[in-house]
């Protein structure tokens, strides 16, 4: 009760006097209290009131400079290394006042300085000075605490997103006969424009997408999970697959059109300048023979067992650039063991500490090299050979990565 | 440093920015400034690449706004444009959309047609 009483008056600063002269000490002290609003407390030596400052709540000091053991700056700096945790605002009081003083005052991390005799008033107004600053400094610690809070909640927020944008990546226990799918998903700050997945559309055949919407962070991440729903196998708005006029089996719908829709559904606006590239496609997973749609999307790669490769540079413009764009499909045949590649162009766009990017044919290369790797193996060489390359002065990727890989076998 | 220069030709407005980089941390001003000059009536432009080195997804986004805002590929060109920036026209095809001269001079003439 007594706590919460004295904390609704004014609040009294404590102040510390340090002075080996008794006489001297009690003439601050009685100005001091005349004053009101502070509280006294008195050291007669360095050492004891570095205890006292860091064991108390003192806000302010006024330390005579010459005294046995710690002197007036040695306090002073022993009290600034101490680095407590709010700001002491101290007041040395020297009989000389030169230049040097000051310079040697100031490094030790003094506020301020008072010569001998001390005026009152000049006392007085110096100590007002004192005040500001520390009501500054509690006014930026108050600032800082709140913001402290709003990032928390935020990062919270974004991670609650990252979440559930991770739950509509391809989950592991999805088998699809002959074919084999692994794949990584990085975003670069919690929550991705990238999206990728794959699903069987039935009975012979799968879909797959890899997206890359623009920019990154929140926008184009809710964007994706949009996209991801619009192409999802399971939804019944027709995109992918449309029940035949018998009305008793489906059509699958040819990745050109899929992708004209989408299209056609996502333009750019004049307030929103968000468009996304995309590959999709469709492949018999009996013969391994297969179509898809490039817009705008890195160059979709084939690694065949033998060491073959191709490179899917057929496309046309991303989505939402333009009204009526021309998409066409690009027919490929994988073969057993064959590996086909999608993936995002912050991969081949990474950077190096020489600004270097990692790009298309060294990535080529390296998927060649890990073809007869296992899958998995080759994804985690990837993606380790991408943190070695990149500026390693960046803690994370400055772009979002993701790569689908699906081997037929 | 400003993040862009405009000079005038005529009814043509010759915009050069002044960044290494169109990426996310320009591309919204970028085509906030630029398409400024469009709604105060500026109906044809520029875009003097000289010092531009990276694009990324922003920046295009940023690049093929202005085309739209302006009304299409007929009345903005490009020139100086560098070989990797050119190489992310080309992935998206771009490079058949924008029309892009080699220097300068070309592009002012080819909006004056």
């Amino acid at each position: 009760m007594e706590q919460m009483v004295s904390s609704k008056l004014e609040k009294e600063l404590q102040i510390l006097v340090v002075d080996d002269s008794t006489s001297y000490r009690r003439l601050l002290s009685r100005h001091l209290q005349n004053w009101g609003g502070y509280k006294v407390i008195e050291a007669e030596d360095g050492t004891q009131a570095l205890d006292m400052i860091i064991n108390q709540n003192i806000s302010m000091v006024i330390s005579d400079w010459e005294m046995p053991g710690l002197n007036g700056p040695e306090l002073c700096q022993a009290m600034r290394d101490a680095a407590l945790d709010h700001y002491v605002y101290f007041i040395l009081v020297t009989s000389r006042g030169s230049t040097e003083d000051i310079i040697v005052g100031m490094e030790a991390g003094a506020d301020d300085f008072l010569t001998k005799p001390i005026d009152q008033q000049e006392l007085r107004v110096r100590l007002r000075a004192g005040e500001r600053i520390l009501k500054l400094e509690e006014q930026l610690e108050e600032k800082n605490q709140r913001l402290n809070e709003a990032y928390k909640l935020i990062e919270a927020d974004l991670k609650a997103a990252a979440d559930m944008q991770q739950s509509l990546l391809p989950q592991s226990d999805i088998e699809i006969d002959n074919v084999d799918c692994k794949w990584f998903f990085q975003p670069s700050l919690f929550v991705s424009g990238d999206m990728h997945s794959y699903f069987k559309l039935d009975h012979d055949h799968m879909g797959f997408y890899s997206v890359d919407v623009s920019g990154h962070g929140v926008k184009p991440a809710m964007l994706s999970v949009t996209l991801s729903r619009f192409l999802s196998h399971g939804s019944t708005n027709g995109l992918l697959k449309k029940i035949d006029s018998t009305g008793t089996s489906y059509v699958i719908t040819p990745p050109s059109v899929v992708v004209s829709q989408l299209n056609a559904q996502f333009q750019m606006t004049r307030q929103d300048s968000t468009y996304f590239t995309i590959v999709y496609g469709v492949l018999n997973i009996r013969t391994g023979q297969g179509q898809m749609t490039r817009a705008g999307h890195p160059h979709p790669i084939i690694v065949h067992q033998d060491g073959q490769i191709e490179v899917i540079t057929d496309g046309g413009l991303p989505v939402g650039f333009i009204e009526n764009p021309d998409y066409t499909n690009c027919q490929f045949q994988l073969l057993t063991g064959s590996r086909l590649y999608l993936y995002t162009d912050g991969i081949t766009e990474c950077e190096d500490t020489d600004e270097q990017l990692f790009g298309e044919e060294r990535l080529l290369h390296l998927l060649c090299e890990l073809r007869s790797m296992s899958l998995n193996h080759a994804l985690n060489a990837l993606q380790t050979d991408l943190l070695a390359w990149r500026d390693p002065k960046k803690t994370a990727f400055n772009d979002d990565i993701s790569m689908l890989a699906i081997g037929f076998n | 440093m400003e993040s862009m220069t405009i000079k005038h030709q005529g009814a043509v407005a010759i915009i050069e920015p002044q960044r290494k980089r169109i990426d996310a941390s320009f591309a919204i001003k970028f085509r906030e400034d630029v398409v400024a000059l469009v709604d105060q009536g500026q109906k044809k432009l520029v875009l003097n690449m000289t010092n531009v080195e990276f694009i990324d997804s922003s920046g295009l986004g940023a690049v093929v706004s202005i085309m739209k805002v302006i009304g299409g590929n007929q009345n903005l060109t490009l020139c100086y444009v560098k070989d990797s920036v050119l190489a992310v026209f080309k992935l998206t095809r771009m490079d058949k959309i924008f029309i892009i001269l080699p220097n300068e001079e070309e592009a002012v003439a080819r909006l004056q047609l």
